[in-house]
């Protein structure tokens, strides 16, 4: 029988809601790898059934998003807050003409999900301290003393993504001069949690935004603005947080420009001026008309890459697996349409 | 509301491109080129109970201008759809197979080309035919 922290009590209702083991893991100050071990096990262990004999065995490094849900849906409201904004303020002229909320929400919730799955994901990940590999030591000699070592639980990566959101909104409201770096903010995050650590005020970081941890806190963050702008393929192609490998291949930016360019090939705020001279009609652009010629077509998985030519002569065409989701990603996300102070101008 | 990001629409302005390029002439062709990239543009579901809607209807005749499709139609594609259309029309042989295959612009001169070729290829060929029966003539 495998250790198992957050018992099930009633079959149907996702588990160790108000388990306080759980809300250790959650809240902190003492989270140790044990708990995070104990977690990692949890997450990827089918939820439980209405058949009291069924074995319940972990499978693969998936994780069973009820199981997500009744560990993170505390946080939900924080993160919803920061990254949506609410549908009833929403005055989307889309919406206006179609009553098309409840797939709104649906998109948002798909979202939601990978960001929670992004967060638990690293939290597993940042408690082994093992940075190229998770894998847990429960039986060699110092197995016992590692899982008494201490980290960081869940609502610091909460308060991370937070604060990594609020950046991006910052840096989409500005109008003059150049834009937030996100080393700058790095470096000025982990300064101010040292600092307060050093007051008593909280405990020390451990991993990401801790003391020395610039560079690998930078990779975190880049992580973390992608996953924040869907820009994973856990949005909506096929799940990819679970317990599995910390990925280190993360698009390289320092500033939300870079990041809309090489996420979404997309200029911040649009290049009007530069745009106002394109102008003509499009009718040759027909698929039947293309493929009588030398361009065909391909699938790609990256929206940067939507309707570019790539060097076999191939017109790439971004495939969802979930479009109609796809097309309400960002009706009410908070960075794509947050509201300019000129917004009465 | 005014964006900050201004990308709010791009999901849907990736709908219009997909109704741009398969839905505008929606023959066979097209349709099977949908199908190979695994686009389902018959209907766009709206879950939620609501009923699917059909795809043409919300992003192809939403686009202005009496629904010829143009380059104003688009914000956030504009760029890359100017970009695809001129990298049609500039493109030219690269190699010798390139030669067959036809170019998007000014398809006459293709045409002319493979006139050319083919009278090329008779002239050729009455030549071959010539020398054989020339050849046959003093060798019986």
């Amino acid at each position: 029988m495998v250790p198992y922290p957050f018992r099930i009590t009633n079959p149907g209702v996702p588990p160790g809601v108000k388990d306080p083991g759980l809300n250790k893991i959650r809240h902190g100050p003492n989270t140790t790898r044990g708990d995070m071990e104990d977690l990692a096990l949890f997450l990827i262990t089918p939820p439980g059934s209405r058949f009291p004999n069924v074995t319940r065995t972990p499978l693969g490094t998936q994780f069973y998003q009820p199981n997500v849900d009744a560990v993170m849906d505390t946080f939900y409201w924080q993160l919803q807050a920061v990254i949506f904004v609410p549908l009833q303020d929403d005055d989307s002229l889309f919406l206006d003409a179609y009553d098309w909320q409840s797939k709104l929400g649906d998109a948002e919730k798909n979202l939601l999900e990978s960001v929670k799955r992004f967060i638990l994901h690293t939290a597993i990940h940042s408690a082994n301290a093992r940075p190229s590999d998770i894998a847990f030591d429960r039986h060699t000699d110092q197995g016992d003393a590692l899982r008494h070592e201490k980290v960081d639980c869940l609502e610091d990566y909460v308060k991370d993504v937070i604060a990594l959101a609020r950046w991006l909104k910052d840096s989409a409201a500005v109008t003059e001069g150049p834009l937030p770096s996100l080393k700058d903010f790095v470096r000025t995050r982990i300064a101010k949690l040292d600092t307060l650590a050093q007051r008593g005020r909280r405990s020390l970081r451990k991993s990401y935004f801790a003391p020395n941890s610039e560079r690998r806190t930078h990779l975190y963050a880049r992580q973390t603005c992608c996953v924040i702008l869907g820009l994973t393929d856990d949005y909506d192609q096929r799940p990819i947080f679970g317990l599995n490998k910390w990925n280190k291949d993360v698009l390289m930016f320092d500033n939300l420009e870079t990041l809309l360019w090489k996420g979404f090939g997309l200029k911040l705020k649009g290049d009007r001026t530069e745009l106002k001279d394109m102008t003509g009609s499009l009718i040759d652009l027909d698929a039947h008309f293309i493929s009588t010629g030398p361009f065909k077509f391909a699938a790609t998985t990256r929206v940067q890459e939507h309707l570019t030519l790539d060097r076999k002569n191939e017109i790439r065409i971004y495939v969802s697996k979930s479009l109609d989701l796809t097309a309400f990603m960002f009706q009410s996300h908070v960075i794509a349409r947050y509201p300019r102070k000129d917004a009465n101008n | 509301m005014r964006s900050a990001a201004c990308i709010d629409h791009l999901g849907l302005e990736i709908g219009r491109t997909y109704a741009l390029l398969f839905l505008q002439e929606p023959t066979a062709v097209s349709r099977h080129e949908a199908k190979r990239l695994g686009l389902d543009l018959e209907n766009f579901s709206l879950g939620g109970g609501v009923r699917a809607v059909e795809f043409r209807n919300i992003f192809y005749d939403s686009l202005l201008l009496g629904n010829i499709p143009r380059l104003e139609d688009f914000q956030l594609m504009r760029r890359r759809l100017y970009e695809l259309q001129k990298q049609m029309n500039d493109w030219r042989p690269q190699g010798v197979r390139d030669l067959f295959k036809k170019g998007y612009k000014d398809p006459l001169t293709w045409y002319g080309f493979i006139f050319a070729i083919s009278f090329g290829l008779i002239g050729i060929l009455g030549l071959a035919v010539a020398i054989v029966q020339t050849a046959a003539t003093f060798n019986p």
